[in-house]
């Protein structure tokens, strides 16, 4: 579709009040996703729902599949086609989705897989609150290799993290996660939609130079430049530990120098992926290490503890993979105590003990629910 | 100032429309807002409920413990959630409907018959926007207007048929007494 033509059916620029899905789904689509696959599952069915009308006036495709296992797969064909492409879902779709995530990562194919947290484990709560999905959208599928994962906290940053999660993997060639949950997915929220020209859209690097010479999996940078099947070069894909040219190897070398690759580009960028928000850390005392809906509740907790006399502060976590190192360890250098909230028994607080040498003690709510912003101020309080 | 409102009825009433409404009318008149919607599995006469937060500064934590007031559209509804509203809170019911008060003791009552205004117009499904009316009638906060401008934009085919249950709701508002029931399905209800 002739781009002009196109900016008039994308959500226009201006004020919105808007659900957190429908705003990850506009997002997608201003991003440029061309392909969306997925299954329905509470709570991230609304994105299913709007991509589905959307995508087709679009002049773009979208499909139910079967189930999440062919969800997954189907978007890192359309992928591979080179086409940016998404699926969404939630804790149990996630699940099944691992093995392919893995995939994606060998494969070097990029795209974007939102999983609304709700309650779990298994089939838990559908339409209740989780963020127990940190640990298993790092460590979900086997095998070494590197992801990112944003975590949104409201309506406006599902939406420009969202952009950011297209943009990073096609810059990484990486599958990126957008670890939102139940509240931020469900909720209406103000969302201002910038200026087209304002928003960055990041597009895979292409190879342009002789057929001969192509190498789908390079070693020469951290990133190869992407080839389309169908484009007309020599490309092979497969799950099996791979030479440069794309075919199985047992070699030591070869195993080297791909899974390294695979670790690397995402370690080397780090400090380029890392998203976080500071408030009021200049002299606090015990800071609030969290993400998502529970930053709001921290948030608020914070500011009536400074109220009270106590000097607490907020790091807010965007980026949750690779882990914000580096302002986490800053933080447990001023700080005489940290504390993880978070919606589920202890997951975020695991990375953070890793950096940080004060004692780190997590506020852990009942799965399900959103703790209230009296839960985390008595944890505040009962710190000093 | 920060206002919170809420809804409390069953899956199909259209409580969580309603709560969308009036959201989006604060954020046109240039407050924050947020609003969260929140039903069981069975969606369509399940429990259901909205809290719309509205407020002249940036909204941080957007949830509701203890709203200042209560729009119940159900017995079902006030059972569940009468008992979160702040003390000395307002209460909004349709009065056939809820017939006494569970756990609450509202400072004010303001009833309308919804669900028999909108049956009157032959579509009981714009008994929310009934509730609307008599909402910004009893509690102001946004503008009746730019409320009124808001639902129509939200269904234009139902343009003129929205514009009369809302009127219907601003006109047939009005404060009510309701007696306590303390033993109405209390056992059913649960702490959310």
């Amino acid at each position: 579709m002739d781009q002009k033509l196109e900016e008039l059916k994308l959500l226009k620029p201006g004020t919105y009040f808007m659900m957190g899905n429908i705003a990850c789904a506009e997002a997608a689509l201003i991003a440029g996703c061309e392909f969306y696959a997925g299954y329905p599952i509470t709570p991230s069915n609304e994105i299913a729902e709007h991509m589905s009308r959307r995508m087709p006036e679009l002049g773009r495709h979208f499909i139910q599949m079967e189930d999440e296992i062919a969800s997954a797969v189907a978007i890192l064909g359309a992928s591979a086609a080179g086409v940016k492409a998404m699926t969404a879902t939630s804790g149990p779709g996630f699940s099944l989705m691992m093995e392919s995530i893995g995939l994606a990562a060998m494969l070097e194919l990029p795209c974007v897989i939102v999983d609304v947290q709700r309650a779990g484990p298994s089939t838990g709560i559908p339409t209740f609150v989780g963020q127990g999905d940190v640990m298993q959208a790092r460590w979900g599928s086997h095998g070494d290799y590197e992801l990112v994962a944003y975590a949104p906290s409201s309506v406006q940053e599902f939406f420009d993290l969202t952009i950011e999660a297209f943009n990073t993997s096609e810059l990484l060639r990486i599958p990126v996660i957008v670890l939102a949950d139940e509240v931020v997915g469900h909720m209406y929220g103000k969302l201002v939609v910038p200026e087209y020209s304002k928003i960055n859209i990041v597009n895979r690097k292409k190879y342009t130079g002789p057929r001969e010479k192509y190498l789908p999996y390079s070693c020469e940078t951290l990133v190869p430049p992407f080839v389309a099947a169908g484009d007309g070069y020599r490309i092979h894909m497969t799950g099996l530990t791979h030479d440069e040219r794309g075919y199985p190897s047992l070699e030591i070398d070869d195993s080297r120098k791909l899974i390294e690759r695979l670790v690397m580009k995402v370690r080397k960028n780090a400090k380029n992926l890392w998203k976080y928000e500071s408030y009021f850390m200049d002299d606090a005392d015990v800071v609030v290490i969290t993400f998502g809906v529970t930053a709001r509740s921290s948030l608020e907790a914070v500011k009536r503890a400074r109220a009270e006399g106590i000097k607490a502060g907020m790091l807010k976590l965007l980026t949750i993979w690779p882990f914000p190192e580096d302002p986490v360890r800053i933080a447990g250098e001023y700080a005489k105590r940290i504390l993880v909230a978070e919606i589920n028994m202890g997951q975020l607080i695991h990375p953070v003990k890793e950096v940080v040498r004060c004692p780190v003690v997590g506020i852990n709510y009942p799965v399900g629910y959103a703790p209230p912003p009296e839960y985390i101020l008595d944890g505040i309080r009962a710190s000093v | 100032m920060r206002w919170e409102i809420r809804w409390a009825g069953f899956g199909g009433q259209g409580v969580i429309r309603a709560g969308e409404i009036l959201g989006r009318a604060a954020i046109k008149q240039g407050f924050d807002a947020s609003m969260r919607p929140m039903y069981g599995p069975e969606k369509t006469g399940g429990w259901s409920r909205a809290d719309v937060v509205i407020s002249d500064e940036p909204i941080i934590f957007p949830l509701i413990v203890h709203p200042d007031i209560i729009v119940a559209m159900s017995q079902d509804g006030m059972n569940r959630d009468g008992r979160s509203l702040k003390k000395g809170g307002l209460l909004l019911v349709d009065d056939e409907i809820v017939k006494g008060l569970v756990e609450c003791n509202p400072s004010k009552i303001y009833g309308v018959r919804a669900t028999s205004i909108a049956d009157s117009l032959g579509r009981r499904i714009v008994a929310n926007i009934v509730m609307l009316g008599a909402f910004v009638k009893a509690f102001g906060i946004v503008d009746p207007d730019i409320l009124l401008e808001t639902i129509i934009e939200t269904f234009p085919k139902a343009a003129e048929l929205n514009r009369k249950a809302f009127k219907l709701g601003m006109e047939n508002v009005r404060e009510v007494a309701l007696k306590h029931i303390t033993s109405a399905r209390l056992a059913e209800s649960r702490e959310v």
